[in-house]
């Protein structure tokens, strides 16, 4: 392991960002952002950014195509290739969240090739935790503040600086292109540190599972929805929310084809061509989103789509969050 | 329990069991002590677990909009909640006899975030005394200045309770004068410094659209922000812009000032910054006294004909 002292890693960012955009955590109007760095004054000292890892790999928009013409030919010119990028200052929930959405754009017949060319040009400089906030739950979904999934490379920040690790070949090279400014680690207290670190939420939520069968129609849905604003902070702040809407934007002759989130919470989500809405009700769309993270996620990928991250714990206005969720499930189950 | 609390937990149950209403509105147990949830009680027992304490944050009128049931809906109402609801009788989205109003008067309520970082702790119980806020958790209770514990709505809060209600809990006290002090810090930076601000805020929208739903004057049953002719999709700084214009001026003439957008929003985007600019120049250009409460004669919701057009005679603008 290496260690890189507090004041070199700018010099380390700079380094990086000589052939790749470079994001770092960046204090904005009081909280923190992975933000596309340019020499600013590294943040320390949040638990999670409110953007996730997920926002950069996955942009809230971007062009597919554009396109341009009359009525009879037309020109279409694809998006050109995402450029390499380095983020660094994403925490282990997010990393693992990033992922788990990987495994649904990547995994099985159908590879989204949008999203695999990011995801390809993207090196993950996690760093580990040594603080948490009262509504993380990453040990309770099975993961840790010094989980590795989904990093390239692992900080454990100490006192002076950072423990180093790499964790795949792309985490190697920047290893080796920091030459020079890392040390040999003296020991490995940092990395207990944060492997040890409490977690305010603890259980194993993430044995919790639904089926839609013996819970689609439960009061509880109803109880749940009424609060619900059915606006979009829960599902865009989600690090593993993916649903995807593609769209086109067109001026005059030229336009382009965009493809972005979507958000299940929203009314509209489901109107169809036509004028049908599938789920035109509250209820329907609140249990959408928990049957989908629960149920429907776990039949696909054996796995929940929750990394315990906390951002629907401390967003959403009305306190409909995972967390409670999870919780008043396993009062249903055991009821 | 409070006296309060105790009163409205037996109204309730009493407007139920009678039929009189038949949903309830207020706060009900969370998952933790500082975080009451709104609360739709339907009988006796879900009245019996209603909550008044200073930790009741989000505003309730808006949820008068979702109720399909047929029959009245009881809500509580504080200062806010009562204009939200005059908000939407006058904007003819709510009907008179399909609510029963319980009004409360409110000191303020606690922001449990900002209760946290204040106590360092999770706060468990919180108590209002003057300019001071009593806040207990595992290690015992302390005091904190009243500003640096509340909502940043109930901080320039003129409306403690609300105008009117068909039953209460309390006495009312009178309204008071709302002040725009922000407002004018802003207006004496010049027009870069003005953009450069709003550029930094509005660049980081996620266009989630929790301001819209948190408000109760956003209530329009199609929203011109989910209609790709009038606003496309794509997140870019102008559309972005775009987005925040039609908020603040849908909503201009109309905000009730409950503070409830900026609160919703994960962005810490400061919304009551424009509202605030134009409830100060609707006071000032048409000598409303008190912009933010639902008038008879709406500044500009009505049409005149007799109202100055200079500029359609071709004379100057207003
Ligand atoms: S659960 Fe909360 S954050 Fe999500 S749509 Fe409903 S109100 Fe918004
Ligand atoms: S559901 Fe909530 S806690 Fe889980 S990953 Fe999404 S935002 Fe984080
Ligand atoms: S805005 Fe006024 S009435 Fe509403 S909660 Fe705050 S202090 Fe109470
Ligand atoms: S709540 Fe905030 S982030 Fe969401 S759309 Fe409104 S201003 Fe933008």
């Amino acid at each position: 392991m290496k260690f890189i002292a507090a004041a070199k890693l700018p010099l380390l960012l700079e380094r990086l960002g000589r052939h790749s955009q470079v994001y770092a955590p960046v204090a904005v109007d009081g909280r923190v952002w992975l933000s596309p760095w340019t020499g600013e004054d590294i943040a320390g000292g949040y638990v999670n950014p409110v953007n996730s890892l997920k926002t950069l790999v996955y942009p809230q928009t971007e062009a597919v195509l554009e396109f341009e013409g009359g009525e009879t030919d037309v020109t279409v010119r694809e998006a050109s290739p995402p450029a390499p990028q380095v983020i660094f200052g994403g925490r282990p929930c997010d990393a693992a969240g990033l992922d788990l959405i990987a495994r649904v754009f990547m995994e099985g017949p159908f590879v989204d090739e949008l999203f695999r060319r990011r995801r390809e040009a993207t090196t993950i400089m996690t760093v580990a935790c040594r603080q948490a906030a009262p509504s993380c739950f990453c040990r309770a979904m099975g993961l840790s503040p010094a989980s590795e999934r989904g990093s390239d490379v692992l900080f454990f920040p100490g006192p002076e600086g950072y423990l180093v690790e790499a964790l795949t070949e792309a985490g190697e090279q920047i290893l080796e292109q920091a030459a020079g400014l890392l040390d040999d680690a003296t020991g490995d207290q940092a990395r207990r540190a944060c492997q040890e670190l409490p977690v305010p939420l603890a259980g194993d939520l993430n044995t919790v599972r639904l089926t839609p069968e013996e819970g689609f129609e439960h009061p509880y849905w109803e109880h749940l929805a009424r609060r619900c604003r059915s606006c979009g902070t829960c599902t865009y702040l989600c690090p593993t929310c993916y649903c995807t809407a593609l769209f086109d934007v067109t001026r005059g002759t030229r336009g382009r084809r965009l493809r972005g989130w979507d958000c299940c919470q929203f009314k509209d989500f489901l109107l169809m061509a036509g004028g049908h809405n599938a789920r035109p009700q509250k209820k329907q769309r609140v249990r959408n989103r928990f049957l989908h993270k629960l149920s429907y996620h776990p039949a696909n990928y054996g796995e929940q789509a929750c990394v315990g991250c906390g951002r629907c714990v401390d967003n959403c206005p009305v306190c409909l969050h995972m967390a409670g969720v999870l919780k008043d499930l396993g009062e249903v189950e055991r009821a | 329990m409070s006296e309060r609390e105790s009163r409205l937990r037996s109204l309730a149950e009493e407007l139920l069991a009678s039929g009189q209403v038949r949903t309830f509105i207020g706060f009900g147990p969370g998952y933790e002590p500082s975080r009451p949830l709104p609360w739709f009680a339907q009988d006796p027992a879900g009245a019996a677990q209603l909550l008044l304490n200073p930790f009741c944050g989000a505003t309730l009128a808006r949820y008068l909009l979702d109720d399909g049931s047929p029959g009245p809906v009881g809500v509580l109402a504080r200062g806010c909640d009562g204009l939200g609801i005059e908000r939407l009788l006058a904007d003819r989205r709510v009907s008179r006899d399909r609510v029963h109003v319980v009004g409360v008067t409110c000191r303020g309520a606690v922001d449990p975030d900002k209760a946290y970082r204040e106590a360092g702790d999770t706060p468990l119980s919180a108590e209002l005394e003057g300019e001071r806020v009593l806040l207990t958790t595992a290690s015992g209770t302390r005091e904190f200045p009243r500003a640096s514990c509340l909502y940043d709505r109930c901080l320039s809060c003129a409306d403690p309770s609300p105008r009117w209600a068909d039953d209460w809990l309390d006495e009312p006290l009178p309204p008071g004068k709302r002040e725009f002090p922000d407002v004018a810090g802003l207006e004496q930076q010049d027009a870069d410094r003005r953009y450069a601000f709003w550029t930094r805020q509005f660049s980081r929208c996620l266009r989630c659209h929790a301001c819209r739903q948190a408000c109760p004057a956003c209530h329009c049953v199609s929203c011109s922000l989910d209609h790709p002719e009038w606003l496309d999709g794509g997140i870019s700084l102008d559309n972005n812009f775009m987005y925040h214009f039609t908020r603040a001026y849908h909503v201009a003439g109309r905000c009730i000032a409950c503070g409830e957008c900026q609160q919703a929003c994960p962005a810490q985007i400061p919304l009551m910054l424009l509202n605030d600019k134009f409830m100060r120049d609707i006071r000032d250009l048409f000598g409303v006294c008190h912009p933010h409460r639902p008038q008879e004669k709406e500044p500009l919701g009505q049409f005149c004909p007799d109202d100055p057009e200079g500029w359609r005679e071709g004379g100057a603008q207003p």
